[in-house]
C-alpha cells in the first residue's frame, strides 16, 4: 500500500550567550573544556540556590520568535519538567509548558513541487543539561553544560518527506546563524533535532500513532533515520500491524532507528509552574526595538540577489552563509565603482574564491578582500590579463595577500594583446609544424584547437585568447586558399 | 481534574513511588492509600469556593521579572563540586552506568 508520512520536527538549539539561562557560569564549548570548571550552587542543583533570568538569552530568544513570524507573548511562564536522569542535578528543567514565549509561527521551504510553509507550534525557553561519557561499567558526568540557554523550537506535522525535514532543517540553522544566536556547529552538538513521524493511507488525513525519533545531530541522520522510521512504519501497516508510540535512538552506523524506553516507563514529567522564577512580562517596547534590530533574513537577500541579476542558484548559494552573503554586498557595492557587474562577482565568488577557501581561511578570514577580488576582475575585464592567469593571480593572492595589480606589475603577467607580435608567434608555430598543417588542410579541422594551445604555451599563457583566436583563424583560412 | 475524580487505589501509589523512585513495602502502599485519599479530600475543601470569574494564577506572589546581565562570573571549584560526590574520576562525578543499550 502506498502510505503518506507525516512528519513534524522538535530543534533544540543552544544560544550564543556568555554566561548561562539561570546562573553566571561561563557558557563554553563542552567539547573541550575541562570538566566541571563553569559551576555553581545553581547549575549543579545545590539545594536552596536559585534560577535568575538571563536578559540577553531572552533577547535572543525573541529574536528567533520574530524572524520565525511568531506571535511574542509579552508575558509567559516557566515551568518544571520533572525527570530523574544524572545529567539532570535538580530533578527538573526548567523549560516552558502552558504559555511559551512565541507561538503560531511559519518559515517557508522550497521543495521540488515549489515553495511550502511550514507552521511553527511554538518557540520556548529552557535550559541544557549535562554531559554524561561511558566509561565500562561507569558514566561520568560534567556540568559545564549543564543550565546552557536552549531554545526548543516545534513545527506542527505539516513535513511529508525526510527531504523536507531536511529542507526544513537547513533553512532554520542558516536563520539561526543570520540572527547570531547560534553558530549552527552541528559537530559541537548546538543544534539537535528529533523527528515525530507517522504513516498514514496516502489521501487520508488521519493522524496515526507517531513515533519520536531523539538525537538526531546531523543533518544526514536526520534525513536517514527519518527514512528508515517512515519505511519501517509502512511495513508494520503493510503487515497489519499497529505501530507503538514509542521514543527512538538512532544508530548512525547501522542506519536503524531504535526502541529507547519501553511503554511501560512512558514519560510522565508532571509539568508545574516554577515557582522560584515570576511570569517572564516583556515590555512592548522593548519587543518593537528587537524588531527593529533584526537583520536582512536569507530569503529577502535571496530575492534582493536575484533583483541585481543573479540566477536563482547564484543567489540561494550566496545566502546560505551570512557571512558570504556580506561578502558579495561589499563586492557588489564597490563593483559599481569598477563597473564590474554582481553576475561576474557572483560567478568569482561561488567558483574560483569557493575553492579556494578550506578550513583554515573561512571567509571571514579570507586574505582575498571584496575590494581585491573585484580589482581582479577588473583587470580581466579591461583585458590586462585573461582568465587563467587571473586564476593564478588569485592563488598569489591567497598566498601573498598582495593586490592584484602589483602581482601582475612584479611578475611581468599582463596580457598580450598587440597582434603583430601575436602573429609572428603563430607563424613560428604553423612553420614548426608542417604535418600538422597538412592534416589540417586535408580536413582535420580540429586541429585549429591545438595550435591554439601551442601559441598560447609559446607566449606563457599571457597572450589575449581572442585575439590569438581571430588571429589564428584568419591565418588558417588564407592557407586554404 | 478536580480532587474528587481521582481514585486512589494501589496502582496508583505504586505509579507515583516509581515516578519519585521509592521502594515502598505492601504496607506502605496500604498506608498511602488512605493518606493520599485524607490529602485530597483536605484540598477538596477549595472547591466550595467559586472560581469561575477568576483568571488563573501561575503564583501567589506577583513579583516583576527580574533580569541579570549577561555576565558571566566564577561559581565554585571542581574540588567542592566533587567533595560532595559519592565516587569521582578525570574531575567528573561517578557513578554507576547509566545509558539506554539498543
Amino acid at each position: 500500500m502506498n502510505y503518506e508520512p507525516v512528519i513534524g520536527l522538535e530543534i533544540h538549539a543552544e544560544l550564543l550567550t556568555q554566561s548561562k539561562m539561570f546562573c553566571s557560569c561561563a557558557v563554553v564549548d563542552s567539547t573541550t573544556a575541562l570538566p566541571n570548571r563553569h559551576i555553581c550552587p545553581v547549575c549543579t542543583g545545590q539545594p536552596g540556590a536559585l534560577p535568575v533570568i538571563n536578559g540577553r538569552a531572552v533577547e535572543l530568544s525573541v529574536r528567533v520568535g520574530l524572524a520565525l513570524n511568531c506571535e511574542i507573548h509579552p508575558e509567559s511562564i516557566f515551568a518544571r519538567k520533572n525527570y530523574f536522569y544524572p545529567d539532570l542535578p535538580k530533578g527538573y528543567q526548567i523549560s516552558q509548558y502552558e504559555l511559551p514565549l512565541a507561538t503560531n509561527g511559519w518559515i517557508d521551504i522550497d521543495t521540488p513541487e515549489g515553495l511550502k510553509r511550514v507552521r511553527v507550534r511554538r518557540v520556548h525557553i529552557e535550559e541544557d543539561t549535562g554531559k554524561l561519557s561511558h566509561v565500562d561499567g561507569r558514566s561520568l558526568i560534567d556540568y559545564n553544560r549543564s543550565g546552557v540557554p536552549l531554545l526548543e523550537i516545534v513545527t506542527e506535522p505539516d513535513l511529508r518527506t525526510a527531504a523536507e525535514a531536511v529542507a526544513f532543517a537547513v533553512k532554520l540553522r542558516a536563520i539561526l546563524r543570520y540572527l547570531g544566536v547560534n553558530s549552527g556547529d552541528m559537530e559541537k552538538g548546538v543544534i539537535r533535532f528529533e523527528s515525530n513521524v507517522s504513516v498514514r493511507p496516502a489521501g487520508s488525513d488521519i493522524l496515526n500513532t507517531r513515533t519520536e525519533i531523539k538525537n538526531l545531530n546531523s543533518f544526514r541522520s536526520l534525513l536517514s533515520g527519518t527514512e528508515y522510521e517512515i519505511e519501517r512504519q509502512s511495513k508494520i501497516c503493510d503487515a497489519g500491524g499497529t505501530v507503538d508510540q514509542e521514543t527512538l535512538g538512532f544508530n548512525e552506523l547501522t542506519g536503524k532507528t531504535y526502541s529507547q524506553r519501553g511503554k511501560e516507563n512512558a514519560h510522565d514529567y508532571r509539568y508545574f509552574p516554577e515557582p522560584d522564577l515570576p511570569p517572564l512580562v516583556l515590555d512592548p517596547g522593548w519587543i518593537q526595538a528587537i524588531r527593529g534590530s533584526l537583520p536582512e533574513l536569507p530569503d529577502t537577500r535571496r530575492q534582493r540577489f536575484t533583483g541585481m541579476g543573479l540566477t536563482a542558484y547564484d543567489a540561494s548559494v550566496l545566502t546560505e552563509e551570512r557571512a558570504v552573503a556580506d561578502y558579495f554586498d561589499r563586492a557588489a557595492e564597490y563593483g559599481e565603482t569598477k563597473a564590474v557587474e554582481p553576475k561576474s562577482i557572483a560567478n568569482w565568488l561561488a567558483t574560483d574564491l569557493f575553492a579556494r577557501l578550506d578550513d583554515k581561511s573561512t571567509i571571514e578570514a579570507c586574505p582575498v578582500s571584496p575590494q581585491m577580488l573585484v580589482d581582479l576582475i577588473a583587470l580581466v575585464a579591461d583585458r590586462t590579463v585573461n582568465a587563467p592567469t587571473a586564476r593564478a593571480v588569485l592563488d598569489e593572492m591567497f598566498v601573498s595577500g598582495k593586490a592584484p595589480g602589483e602581482i601582475v606589475r612584479e611578475k611581468g603577467l599582463s596580457q598580450v594583446s598587440d597582434q603583430a607580435q601575436i602573429r609572428e608567434r603563430i607563424e613560428t608555430v604553423l612553420a614548426a609544424n608542417p604535418d600538422q598543417v597538412e592534416k589540417f588542410l586535408s580536413g582535420k579541422e580540429s586541429l585549429s584547437q591545438w595550435f591554439f594551445g601551442q601559441v598560447m604555451r609559446a607566449m606563457g599563457g599571457k597572450a589575449d585568447p581572442a585575439v590569438i583566436r581571430s588571429t589564428l583563424d584568419e591565418m588558417l583560412k588564407s592557407l586554404k586558399k | 481534574m478536580s480532587p474528587s475524580s481521582i481514585t486512589v487505589n494501589d496502582q496508583l501509589v505504586r505509579e507515583i513511588a516509581f515516578l519519585a523512585r521509592l521502594d515502598l513495602s505492601e504496607a506502605e502502599i496500604a498506608l498511602f492509600v488512605d493518606q493520599f485519599g485524607d490529602i485530597l479530600d483536605y484540598f477538596s475543601i477549595l472547591d466550595e469556593v467559586d472560581t469561575n470569574d477568576v483568571p488563573p494564577a501561575y503564583q501567589a506572589a506577583r513579583t516583576p521579572s527580574v533580569l541579570r546581565p549577561d555576565e558571566p562570573e566564577t561559581g565554585f571549584s571542581v574540588d567542592d563540586l566533587l567533595s560532595n560526590a559519592p565516587a569521582s574520576e578525570a574531575d567528573s562525578v561517578v557513578i554507576p552506568r547509566v545509558h539506554f543499550e539498543q
